[in-house]
């Protein structure tokens, strides 16, 4: 369930086109695309909580009024978990996520809780909340702990995690995450059709004679050739018409054209306005 | 799921839970033999506490063949000499015997039987663990649309484990006690859990308890400094004063607490007993006793007896926090419902705009539910009662 990049492309270009205001590039529509992408899906979180905010005083129904299920739906496709080993010191590097939902061991049985790293101390002098193998804890750091003698950890820089009691995490080795994750950047893979310039988009899995496919993407395949596949907006169907109008919008501040810009303002704000 | 549905019957009653596997089920490979264990290991691991370990299973090897039974008796024959990695199953070829290679002697007919251990505590099911608690009070209690709507796990633990504290003292039931034959010192260390007791009594010959009594006949001094010949206290070369053994313990370790109790040594009955017999007015009731006495010695951390006591087999009965290893850190479940309002309470009390009448609604339900607990663990059961007031109508009582 994702929304198809070329819909998308063929859209935007049909309103930009519609009085010849100019052409967007696959390139810059890959950029715009992956750029609003990742905004709406930041903004999911925040409508989310607006929403959570209104049903707590009452202003939300059952069934096609559960708005904070609408956008809890929304969220949901980046949803996914991975296994992490960690190290002897109980610390593990992280996947590329966007949020992280849930730490836990023992098949999903043990909770692993995150904690301020400002009472960190705290927690780990007083008996009562000191983290045991029942009750761990994590907490995240930007880069990996460096060991001067050893060539193999030079200057890394990693997002890792660190479980604690680490005694406890340094023999049972893995954990699981669950996580909201980085979308894919969009693709709009084309190949061209004829010699003055005609593309024509390019679907399904590119072939030995499908070579000419664009854009090149930095993955091999059998042959040691770089071929391009189509990625698709990861975004739930709902958010077609955000999508769309956010490209507008930066498409408009690129051609610094106000007449593109100011109603696809107008359109995100009564959207907005009247989601609210 | 039910709450019996991870532990088989067979693994409760007798503590073990048996498995065969034909020899030929086992993989061979190098020096080894290897077998999953991981159906096995279930019961063990659905509250992953830890991994199995070669500790947690005893493997014995059968087999019917009668050449093998005259030749290599004996059988059922027991390994030792395995190893578990990954919940597998690993045994050695030449194992403890070393011109017999167990499995592959015993070929297809050879079964090794598996047997699981565990500690055998029955009665568990009467408590639930503060993990779950934890757990199902943040699924219950916590979230969007409840009054708690965001609260970090660390500071339900931290309120679940003050409120196990609590209840030790005053809801639990005392099951812990200990059991020590009172050395020629007269002194006990105090339990290494140990918050209060509640009873502390002897053992007689018959294995009735005898109550001992605390005493203030005499003391155990918090410091007992040393002094020169001329009274002066004495310092070590850094200043610090120095103590030396406790001239009052001495002399109660010495004390025939015979002379302050009705068993008067017949030694000492002259004349002048004589003339008051049956007048022996003025005793104090709480010395009237003979099981002895027991004093509590802060500078050591230890209970100290009188030596009428000494050999005697003490059982000290006392109150825990019940915080002292993560397998005591469980709550009775008639008490369950008590901590879920403790915990309740103590967050919304602590957190900033809830309104005031929903912090006292918590209060008095926190109250409530902990009289309901209490009751519940006092087992007023009609029957006992009964018979305990039957024992009003007999005239005298001991």
């Amino acid at each position: 369930m994702a929304i198809s990049v070329d819909s998308v492309y063929k859209k935007v270009l049909t309103i930009l086109n519609k009085e010849s205001r100019g052409f967007m590039g696959p390139d810059e529509f890959q950029k715009l695309g992956s750029q609003v992408q990742l905004d709406l899906l930041d903004r999911n979180f925040h409508d989310y909580n607006r929403a959570i905010a209104k049903q707590t005083g009452g202003a939300t129904g059952q069934g096609y009024a559960n708005i904070p299920k609408k956008i809890q739906e929304r969220i949901d496709p980046f949803y996914t978990s991975v296994n992490i080993t960690l190290d002897s010191n109980s610390i593990g590097d992280l996947p590329s996520y966007y949020y992280i939902i849930n730490v836990s061991s023992c098949n999903r049985l043990t909770d692993i809780e995150r904690v301020e790293k400002s009472k960190l101390n705290f927690l780990l002098s007083s008996p009562l909340t000191t983290p045991s193998s029942t009750f761990p804890i994590y907490y995240l750091s930007g880069t990996r702990e460096v060991d001067d003698n050893d060539s193999a950890t030079l200057n890394p820089i990693y997002n890792t995690i660190t479980i604690l009691p680490n005694i406890f995490y340094a023999v049972k080795k893995e954990i699981v995450i669950d996580y909201i994750k980085v979308p894919n950047d969009p693709i709009w893979a084309h190949i061209k059709v004829d010699n003055s310039g005609g593309v024509s988009f390019f679907q399904g899995e590119p072939s030995s004679t499908a070579s000419f496919v664009y854009p090149r993407q930095e993955i091999a395949d059998a042959n040691g050739s770089f071929e391009a596949r189509a990625v698709d907006f990861e975004l739930h169907p709902s958010q077609e018409v955000d999508l769309v109008l956010g490209i507008l919008r930066y498409a408009g501040v690129i051609i610094r054209d106000p007449s593109i810009l100011q109603p696809a303002q107008q359109e995100t704000s009564q959207k907005i306005q009247l989601e609210n | 799921m039910g709450l019996l549905d991870n532990q088989s019957s067979e693994l409760y009653y007798t503590g073990e839970l048996n498995h065969r596997a034909k020899v030929t089920e086992f993989t061979a490979g190098g020096d080894w033999y290897t077998y999953s264990l991981n159906t096995l290991a279930q019961p063990f691991l659905w509250r992953c506490g830890r991994d199995l370990t070669v500790s947690d299973i005893r493997v014995t090897l059968i087999t019917g063949n009668a050449e093998l039974l005259a030749t290599f008796p004996p059988f059922p024959r027991e390994l030792y000499n395995f190893t578990i990695t990954d919940n597998v199953l690993n045994i050695n070829y030449g194992d403890t015997n070393s011109y017999f290679d167990e499995l592959s002697e015993l070929g297809a007919e050879g079964v090794v039987k598996i047997e699981l251990l565990e500690e055998n505590i029955t009665g568990g099911y009467r408590y639930t663990s503060l993990a779950d608690i934890v757990n199902s009070f943040m699924v219950g209690y916590v979230g969007d649309g409840k009054l708690i709507n965001n609260v970090a796990k660390s500071d339900v633990i931290f309120h679940a484990r003050r409120g196990l504290q609590e209840f030790s003292y005053d809801v639990f039931k005392t099951i812990k006690s200990q059991e020590v034959e009172l050395s020629p010192s007269l002194s006990i260390p105090m339990p290494q859990d140990y918050v209060s007791y509640t009873k502390i009594s002897y053992i007689d010959s018959n294995g009735i308890k005898r109550i001992i009594y605390p005493t203030s006949l005499t003391i155990n001094p918090t410091e007992s400094l040393a002094q020169e010949e001329d009274y002066e206290y004495i310092y070590d070369s850094d200043g610090n004063i120095l103590t030396a053994d406790s001239t009052t313990e001495e002399r109660w370790e010495k004390f025939n607490t015979n002379n302050i109790t009705n068993d008067l040594d017949s030694s000492i009955v002259d004349n002048t007993f004589n003339n008051v017999s049956g007048k022996r007015f003025g005793l104090e009731p709480k010395y009237q006793q003979i099981n002895g006495y027991f004093t509590i010695n802060e500078r050591t951390g230890s209970f100290n007896f009188s030596s009428d006591l000494s050999g005697k087999v003490i059982v000290i009965e006392y109150v825990s926090d019940s915080l002292g290893t993560d397998a005591e850190m469980k709550v009775h479940k008639f008490t369950e419902e008590a901590l879920y309002k403790h915990i309740a309470y103590n967050i919304l009390a602590a957190k900033r705009n809830i309104s005031e009448y929903i912090v006292q609604r918590y209060r008095k339900e926190r109250r409530a539910a902990l009289r309901n607990a209490k009751l519940r663990l006092s087992k007023l059961n009609l029957e006992e009662m009964t018979q305990i007031m039957r024992g009003k109508s007999k005239q005298i009582k001991n």
